[in-house]
């Protein structure tokens, strides 16, 4: 039978009404505070029954303390007199047990108190949810430009919603912490210049919600990646960054055993942290660079391609199925295309299908054939998605002279079999560059060569079917 | 709106100043307060730690003595001179009621 036990509690820092609640039900089940930190609160187990709680909070405390200060010392005697025993404590807050029948409360002067968690909030809580505010804004920020640039893309791939999923449920939970806290604030000041104490209400249940969120968001993310290496990266991420928070914590917890002072446990640790996340970042980013340029990836895909080499550069070989290859279209004899095919469909807005068949590089006169099909989950983003492929080139045009630039015109749309279509030219000049649009199907398909009706009838057959 | 910070005193700063007539440590106040004033009042822990070290700044109270982390303060001048106001406005609110309601 275990004699200690560790938990994850989901409280908010000011939250002491419903810690002391859950410490008193805890008592009552057996089990008595003895430390809490970053990784859970720990129990030790004791004979079950009714142990009073008070949580209340030293505003010159701080979990970079080696130890409790001389003057915190005096403060805990103070409450030993009356029969209050440290549990535990992090940082400002402080977990006093009493055995005593009706003990005196340890704050018997509301307005006070009320100054004593706000003091407290104000040198940790308080700045990190703000700090935590601002980089979740921050992330908001580049996610709307990365949307005015390419909302089509980040929205069909699962890695960039699973990372927008991860700064809104921050944003929620600092925007939830903040606005909470402010608002018990104001009105316990209210209630104490009348004499009463204000029971705190905290987001422990919204925090639980949004972790549970946040795991069946991870796992949805790791399924919904196509390849294994893909996963494999997703969870070595997932994995640095817990080592990351796990080695800055462990040299916090060293200092602290060496006695190191807290101004210099904290400059020290907050220096490591940048300087760690930068060697994650920058040694994860390495890695992938250097598995990139030796195909490392490549040769861990379910079907890894051929690879040949071409005046001293290495190029791929696909042999994947295609819906529609060039042979279907027109006479083609050459057999040695490369045939990609790149299937994203586990976003819940949209999927996209992108094709490619290309010739060796020593035989780049032979016809290529490539084309992207957007499918719409979600029917009142059609048009909206339409839109968005169509600007795409507006976009990168902008600022080029007319007669440079990129522009889609109508065609007849007939042709395709389709609802809309449109042709590129760049300036005067017609490409074979097509955007043909269905009800919930945009294809952006590229040829190397004029398409007659009946290969654009048979194209948009095929699809039309994708 | 909030109290001006000992512009008035409440019942327990009142009594904590009060013992603090005779030095004494923090935890002799704690019993006896409620001793003094027949349990009426009582000052926890952590609110007579506070108010002892406001006191202390403001200098309202002096230390006298410390043994190890057993510390003694006394009442200063500024001290019994707030707590003198402090009896002259209670004094002058027994004096209102007694006009209205005459003696007992």
């Amino acid at each position: 039978m275990r004699d200690t036990k560790r938990r994850i509690e989901a409280f908010s820092f000011y939250d002491h009404t419903g810690i002391e609640a859950h410490l008193e039900k805890m008592a009552a089940k057996g089990w008595l505070l003895e430390r809490m930190t970053g990784f859970g609160w720990v129990y030790r187990r004791i004979e079950p029954g009714r142990v009073k709680f008070t949580v209340t909070y030293y505003p010159r405390a701080s979990e970079f303390d080696p130890e409790p200060s001389e003057q915190q010392k005096t403060f805990y005697d103070f409450c030993q007199h009356s029969g209050w025993e440290i549990a535990a404590s992090l940082g400002q807050m402080q977990v006093f047990y009493n055995e005593r029948e009706n003990p005196v409360p340890i704050d018997t002067d509301a307005v006070l108190e009320v100054e004593n968690i706000h003091n407290s909030a104000r040198r940790g809580y308080l700045p990190a949810y703000f700090v935590l505010l601002a980089i979740a804004f921050f992330q908001g920020f580049l996610v709307v430009q990365r949307f005015r640039q390419d909302a089509v893309g980040l929205l069909v791939e699962t890695s960039n919603l699973f990372t927008i999923f991860c700064w809104l449920i921050l944003c929620v939970l600092c925007l939830a912490e903040l606005s909470g806290y402010f608002r018990w604030h104001r009105k316990a000041r209210r209630a104490a210049e009348q004499g009463i104490f204000m029971d705190t209400w905290g987001h422990g249940r919204l925090a639980v919600f949004l972790l549970a969120a946040l795991l069946a968001a991870t796992v949805y993310w790791l399924f919904s990646l196509g390849e294994d290496y893909e996963r494999m990266i997703g969870l070595f991420s997932m994995f640095s960054i817990f080592l990351l928070i796990l080695l800055v914590n462990v040299i916090k917890l060293l200092l602290k055993k060496k006695r190191v002072s807290a101004g210099i446990n904290r400059t020290i640790t907050i220096v490591s942290c940048i300087v760690l996340s930068i060697a994650v970042t920058g040694g994860l980013t390495a890695l992938a660079i250097t598995g990139v340029k030796n195909g490392f990836f490549e040769k861990l895909e379910k079907k890894a391609p051929e690879v040949y080499a071409y005046k001293g550069v290495t190029f791929s070989v696909y042999h994947h199925e295609l819906p529609l290859r060039v042979e279907d279209l027109r006479d083609s004899d050459y057999g040695e295309y490369s045939t990609f095919w790149k299937a994203r469909e586990s976003s819940p807005f949209l999927a996209q299908y992108e094709a490619a068949q290309r010739p060796r590089m020593d035989a780049l006169e032979e016809p290529a054939l490539e084309y992207t099909v957007t499918k719409v989950k979600i029917p009142l983003l059609s048009d909206w998605c339409f839109r968005q492929i169509f600007r795409k080139y507006d976009h990168y045009t902008k600022e080029q002279p007319e007669e440079y630039r990129e522009h889609y015109v109508e065609t007849d749309a007939a042709l395709w079999g389709a609802d809309a279509s449109y042709r590129m030219y760049y300036g005067e000049t017609p490409r074979n560059q097509y955007l043909v649009c269905w009800e919930n199907r945009i294809a952006e398909l590229n040829a190397d060569w004029e398409l007659t009706p009946e290969q654009m009838m048979l194209a948009g057959e095929k699809l039309r079917e994708i | 709106m909030p109290r001006i910070k000992f512009q008035t005193l409440t019942e327990q700063m009142f009594y904590i100043l009060l013992c603090l007539n005779t030095e004494c440590c923090g935890m002799d106040i704690m019993d006896k307060i409620p001793a003094m004033t027949s349990g009426r009042v009582i000052v926890g822990s952590g609110t007579l730690y506070n108010l002892l070290d406001q006191f202390a700044k403001d200098g309202i109270i002096r230390e006298t003595k410390a043994e190890g982390r057993r510390r003694s303060y006394l009442l200063t001048d500024k001290g019994k001179g707030l707590l003198e106001q402090e009896y002259q406005r209670l004094s002058h609110q027994m004096m209102d009621y007694r006009r209205i309601f005459g003696e007992e």
